[in-house]
């Protein structure tokens, strides 16, 4: 068993290596993260619209007229609904950030070339138009490659000093400004080249080739029943030879999972079925107490343990626990390169991920509503709020006592382990103290 | 001033430590400046602090670090697991006025 970890220990130290220092990863990682707060406060805008109680709903109605969501619309589309917009700019910048590039000039390019390659659409007596198709969640995938892409083809000039020259004494400011012009023109230029190229093709735009042929498909697959168990299998077992990984593994899926999201919020707002169970929000539902929803061992501990050092980690980590951050008892317990505990550390979110996944498929509970929360909101409150009603509350509340459940017999096994370690300590201490006493007397 | 920066990926269980560690200062009657950031904001601290502590969390990144800081005759090391999850502030601080002595 030991051996086993030390195998996993070898062969998964060098994977997060490798995805902690891949530069494209940390870009896409960032943007994302940096965009949290924008999404959080239109999902706040989106629950006061939105939120699926009938007599908020009334009183709302009758409060402020036929009209006062339309109002609130306004926030949620400059934020969910210009997604790919941000995506554009934000992967770029933060990908050339990491190359030590021009990040500013390198984001305005990659959206600039966004926009070439997204078509303006002719009104009759308004003019041209940018609409919103592929502005949200459906142009993001394009948006991330974009972003790759401008940064790539940046570089390319800047390695081979292909730059305009400044003579001395020109300001800083002002060369900076020349640098991007080369690199600059050929980015624009080639989105245009493909912009026409598309054009020729029966799908006409990027957008709808990358879409059909990528973005769907691969969706599909990482927000599916089996991809959710990949995802988090993937967290769990990166975890268990201690490598911090919900940033790293969210980092690769994220972008799907908000594509879902952004669905369920667009279907929120016109008050249509919810069409997607897996979203970000599903996830946060099931790491109760942080990764192996170690909120359920908590429980266990609190109502079991018997050990002084179980119970010690135990309280320790309880406070921080319901926020989610769990490291104390990961580190402390500990279940990190812990042969016993990593069983059910990899087990119960793969459990808690089936009967949440069923509960919701059947009905018995909501679908996530779309709305984000910081990460840190405690379990049940979080539930609550991402389905909207109670129903979510119940089944984080079920999920923790089965997964208080799966844990107990192995927390049995390290508890009573300890608990005999300080019984002997205890009682060689006693011993000594009474030999001491005969010494002296 | 001994001045320690611990590093991890969002900074939130660090800045627990953080805080344990000054209380244990602050009994001691040490002075210190100790901090808790991200990852990503290791290289433009690398010359304000004296000596860089990774959670174990990301020991992965230690390595690579380590050889960035050596350049600048500075050390990045990883905190024991244990006391990191037992939140034992005194004997982490200890482990870090070690490493810069």
């Amino acid at each position: 068993m030991s051996k086993l970890i030390e195998i996993l220990e070898e062969k998964l130290v060098p994977v997060a290596s490798w995805i902690g220092s891949n530069k494209h990863i940390n870009g896409i990682r960032r943007a994302f993260i940096l965009m949290m707060p924008l999404l959080m406060i239109g999902s706040i805008f989106l629950m006061i619209a939105a939120f699926p109680l009938p007599a908020y709903q009334k009183f709302m109605l009758e409060t402020f007229g036929p009209n006062w969501k339309s109002v609130l619309d306004i926030p949620v589309d400059a934020t969910f609904s210009l997604i790919a917009v941000y995506v554009a700019f934000l992967v770029a910048q933060q990908l050339a950030n990491q190359y030590k590039l021009d990040s500013v000039a390198a984001g305005l390019l990659s959206l600039a070339s966004f926009l070439i390659l997204t078509p303006l659409t002719k009104v009759e007596g308004v003019g041209s138009v940018l609409t919103f198709n592929w502005l949200g969640s459906k142009g993001m995938f394009v948006a991330m490659v974009i972003g790759i892409f401008t940064v790539s083809i940046f570089r390319f000039f800047v390695n081979r000093n292909i730059l305009i020259k400044m003579p001395d004494g020109v300001p800083p400011e002002v060369i900076k400004s020349f640098e991007a012009l080369i690199p600059g023109t050929v980015i624009l230029s080639l989105a245009l080249l493909l912009r026409i190229t598309m054009m020729n093709t029966e799908y006409g735009t990027i957008h709808d080739f990358i879409y059909k042929m990528l973005a769907l498909p691969l969706r599909a697959l990482g927000t599916s029943f089996i991809g959710s168990l990949m995802t988090v299998f993937a967290i769990s077992i990166l975890w268990s030879v201690g490598i911090n990984s919900g940033s790293m593994v969210n980092g690769f899926v994220r972008p799907f999972w908000l594509e879902n999201q952004i669905d369920n919020i667009n279907a929120l707002k016109e008050g249509l079925p919810l069409p997607h169970i897996i979203t970000e929000q599903f996830f946060d539902m099931i790491w109760m107490g942080g990764a192996g929803a170690t909120l359920s061992l908590l429980l266990a501990v609190g109502i079991f343990a018997k050990s002084r050092h179980i119970k010690s980690v135990g309280a320790i980590g309880a406070v921080p626990g319901i926020f989610n951050i769990n490291e104390p008892i990961l580190f402390g317990m500990p279940i990190i390169l812990n042969p016993i505990m990593l069983i059910p550390f990899n087990v119960v979110p793969l459990v808690m991920v089936t009967t949440q996944y069923l509960a919701m498929s059947i009905g018995l509970v909501s679908k996530p509503l779309g709305v984000a929360f910081p990460w840190p909101t405690p379990a049940v409150i979080s539930g609550f709020l991402t389905v909207g009603d109670l129903s979510g509350a119940m089944i984080q509340i079920v999920n923790l006592i089965i997964g208080a459940m799966i844990y107990l017999p192995f927390l049995r096994i390290i508890d009573k382990a300890s608990k005999y370690e300080e019984d002997k300590v205890a009682e060689f201490e006693k011993e000594e103290e009474a030999n001491k006493e005969l010494k002296t007397i | 001033m001994k001045k320690i920066l611990l590093l991890c990926s969002a900074g939130m269980s660090t800045s627990i430590i953080v805080k344990k560690m000054l209380e244990a200062a602050d009994k001691k009657g040490l002075e210190v400046e100790i901090k808790a950031m991200g990852l990503e904001m290791f290289q433009e601290n690398l010359g304000n602090y004296d000596i860089f502590l990774l959670g174990p969390q990301v020991k992965f990144k230690r390595d690579e670090l380590n050889k960035i800081a050596q350049e600048k005759g500075k050390r990045v090391e990883v905190i024991n697991p244990m006391d990191y999850g037992m939140m034992k502030g005194d004997k982490i601080l200890e482990f870090a006025l070690n490493l810069i002595d």
